[in-house]
């Protein structure tokens, strides 16, 4: 088991969306952690198909690991700002651009961002030693890197620290909720993605999580989630 | 997870709530099982049967009839006669009549012109709304023109079902359900596009040009998430300003707040919100329900939680939380302007519970109810208030402070108020915490500041403030001079306030509000002392909420007629 101590300022985790809102999910996912650990681990999850617009997901080869997640102190705060979003157009509009955008997006649209702040968050990760490894070499910079920098769901958002801890502090670990409660429900429950299909929005899976309320050092076993690609 | 068997042409749907992907689906299934209720009590057949409820999911069993006479309920719309005052641009009325009118007291001719329109029956909400066809259900109405179905090209479903033909879309469902099962024996996934008419904020592409789609049997449900819902007109405002007179608020709807519930146990939710639906209070304002104005749009959210802490012994157990989504439509585009997700916490429905029993000022309810929600302090974010709002919706000024809106000055003089009394209850050592510390704080600024203006208001006015009389109830009578006098006070210091910054600010408060004299323990002292040098714009805020406070006072019942359009 390897768990890496996340402080950002800022960070982003959008849901599938479209419209003028771009929302945010309340913590980082499970499926952006897994992001982030394989960017500093190396390991390219991008594939080119030569037919997507978006850029799809590698289809074998990655590795199946078990994510837990923990806010430490409060957690984010929802924020949201006005800006300018770069998209493709829907119908006709600004065709004469396109030519010109070389394959970018050639439309500008005014929307509504939501982005967190102040996440303090540990990500741990097992079920992989091989990718533990490639993680903490990564992090040392003994690994030849083919991303850019390693940012939180929007490339203007990058983390303040980003280290191993041997032990963690105690922390709010997000718990998978997956039955109903006879006693009244979680606080703080908020859906989370576990894995994403970046073409098929239906093989895009979720699940519903609440940090627990007293924090702990130990990592419930509940807080373990498969993410297997 | 759905899975279809077909068993006599019958279909099967199982559904467990925890594996369905958004709230919309969640809600959607919930809401077909409260629409299968509804049929059942109009007498409706043949029904989809409900098999195996539990907390976590449901079994249906549907065949093509049974989802016919669903499609057909869902959809059912009629053709009827409006009149209204001007004509449709683009459109010809059917004729033109003449109504009689009443306007002050007058009776007066006026032309009317009259059209057909579409209008969706939603019977299924109707045997649940106390007031039937009434304000909630136009409200439903209108939000399905104005979000869901804005585009014409959605309504053919409700323009077949208002020519009494049966409904197309059950003919496509089936289909769509028995492909999604044979594909599915043979080890295949069937995918179909989700319709923006279904699902919120969907469109057919996302910027990244892919498809919104799902399973059908998920896409199903889609259809039914509304009948759950509930649907709140967030307002906004102007001030139309007057010559020698005080000005007036005019009010503007500003779109939907569509609140979308997450079950977590499917047939309590499935018992309460019908429950909930049937206890809507009904009282209108113009012809909206009073309870769905809202000032924003997490209020709706907060209002729909409030329905259901009445059930149960008030603890929320059936729902993990509320999405709201802030929907306006601007020419041809409907905009989300906003989405929310609030989840039910004890704590901040008792205060909310608190807020909606009174009418509150707009401005003042945003600030309060946006830090209840963020856990924030009270005044968090007021500087903002202070810097842009114009002054005489801030600072009582009878002459100027529009009468109808709540003023901004009592509710923070009724907050103040409400804080006093919190630490008066407050043990002594529970006093050190950052919140008794903040409310301390706060009551010491307004101290110094009421004194301020008290003591400029004697001078000013030329009038004792101890040598008023007191009416029967004890309550001071102020003289009109005196009343002026605070007025102009107090707007002179807001302003003075607004205008600095910082250290002319801390210049300000310690040269000006404290040139008067004022009595100060040493502990209350440091405390102000501290803040001004650590916690500036604090103290800037807590200060101008002070003086909003002392702007306005309240008038007794003999000194009303003396003092109309102001409230006490």
């Amino acid at each position: 088991m390897l768990i890496l101590r996340l402080d950002a300022p800022f960070g982003v985790f959008r849901t599938f969306t479209a419209g003028s809102f771009r929302p945010t999910a309340s913590f980082i996912t499970p499926s952006a952690a897994y992001g982030l650990l394989l960017n500093i681990a190396g390991i390219e999850m991008r594939h080119d198909n030569g037919k997507s617009v978006a850029t799809l997901i590698r289809p074998k080869g990655l590795p199946a690991v078990d994510i837990a997640l923990g806010a430490r102190g409060a957690l984010p705060r929802q924020q949201s700002m006005f800006q300018q979003l770069h998209n493709y157009p829907v119908g006709t509009s600004g065709k004469e651009h396109k030519a010109a955008a070389k394959g970018n997006k050639y439309n500008i649209t005014p929307t509504r961002r939501a982005f967190l702040s102040e996440i303090h968050a540990y990500i741990a990760v097992r079920g992989d030693e091989g990718l533990e490894e490639q993680v903490t070499k990564g992090l040392s910079g003994e690994t030849a890197r083919t991303y850019g920098l390693p940012f939180m769901g929007d490339n203007s958002f990058l983390p303040d620290r980003l280290e191993v801890v041997e032990q963690p502090e105690p922390a709010r670990w997000y718990e998978v909720v997956d039955e109903a409660d006879e006693d009244g429900v979680r606080e703080d429950i908020t859906r989370l993605t576990v894995i994403i299909d970046r073409i098929k929005m239906e093989n895009t899976r979720s699940a519903l999580f609440a940090p627990q309320q007293i924090p702990s050092a130990e990592i419930p076993e509940r807080a373990w989630v498969r993410v297997a690609y | 997870m759905s899975r279809e068997t077909t068993q006599d042409e019958t279909l099967t749907l199982s559904y467990n709530l925890f594996d369905l992907p958004t709230a919309q689906h969640k809600a959607g299934l919930a809401g077909l099982l409260v629409m299968i209720e509804s049929m059942r009590r109009r007498g409706l057949e043949p029904l989809p049967e409900i098999v195996d409820l539990s907390p976590t999911g449901v079994t249906i069993l549907l065949n093509q009839d049974s989802l016919q006479t669903l499609c057909d309920d869902l959809f059912d719309a009629e053709i009827i006669e409006i009149q209204v005052k001007s004509k449709w641009q683009g459109a010809t009325p059917k004729e033109t009549v003449e109504v009689t009118v009443e306007q002050n007291g007058k009776e007066k001719q006026e032309k009317r012109f009259v059209y057909d329109i579409l209008q969706p029956k939603g019977l299924f909400l109707q045997a649940f709304f106390p007031d039937n066809n009434g304000a909630w259900i136009e409200l439903w109405r209108n939000m399905l023109w104005n979000v869901l179905r804005a585009q014409p090209a959605t309504r053919k479903v409700y323009e077949e079902r208002s020519r009494n033909e049966p409904s197309g879309g059950a003919k496509e469902l089936y289909t769509s359900l028995v492909k999604e099962m044979q594909q599915g024996q043979k080890g295949k996934k069937v995918t179909e596009s989700i319709a923006g008419s279904v699902f919120i904020g969907a469109q057919s592409k996302n910027a990244e040009t892919v498809s919104f789609a799902g399973v059908p049997s998920e896409n199903f449900l889609l259809h039914f998430w509304h009948i759950v819902s509930l649907i709140f007109v967030p307002r906004a405002f102007t001030l139309e300003r007057a010559k020698d007179k005080a000005g007036r608020i005019k009010w503007q709807d500003h779109g939907f707040a569509i609140v979308i519930p997450e079950p977590s146990h499917l047939d309590y939710f499935s018992e309460d919100i019908r429950d909930a639906l049937m206890r809507l209070e009904t009282e209108k304002s113009g012809k909206r329900p009073k309870r769905a104005i809202i000032d924003l749009h997490q209020e709706g959210g907060l209002e729909y939680l409030y329905y259901f802490t009445r059930q149960r012994s008030k603890v929320i157990d059936c729902i993990n939380a509320v999405e709201i989504y802030h929907i306006h439509k601007q020419g041809n585009n409907v905009r989300m302007l906003a989405a929310e997700r609030i989840t039910p916490d004890k704590r901040i429905l008792e205060k909310y519970e608190g807020v909606r029993k009174n009418r509150m000022n707009p401005l003042f309810k945003r600030l309060y109810l946006d830090n209840i929600l963020q856990g924030t302090p009270w005044h968090q974010g007021s500087l903002d208030i202070m810097a842009t709002c114009p002054a005489e919706l801030l600072v009582y000024e009878r002459s100027k402070t529009p009468s109808n809106m709540p003023y901004f000055s009592i509710d923070v003089s009724k907050r103040l108020h409400a804080i006093e009394q919190e630490l008066q209850e407050t043990p002594e050592e529970e006093m050190n915490t950052e919140e008794n510390q903040d409310n301390l704080l706060a009551l010491r600024i307004r101290g110094l500041v009421r004194q301020y203006v008290q003591r400029k208001a004697e001078s000013k006015s030329g009038l004792t403030y101890k040598k008023f009389t007191k009416d029967e109830k004890g309550k001071t009578i102020y003289p009109a001079t005196y009343r002026e006098a605070v007025e102009k006070v107090c707007l002179d210091a807001f302003l003075a306030m607004r205008g600095r910054r910082e250290q002319d600010f801390v210049e300000y408060f310690t040269g000006t509000i404290c040139s008067v004299p004022q009595y100060l323990p040493e502990d209350d002292f440091l405390l102000v002392s501290q803040a001004l040098i650590n916690e500036r714009d604090k103290v800037k805020a807590l200060s101008m909420l002070a003086v909003s406070a002392c702007s306005y006072l309240p008038v007794n019942k003999e000194r009303k007629k003396d003092n109309k359009g102001e409230k006490s």
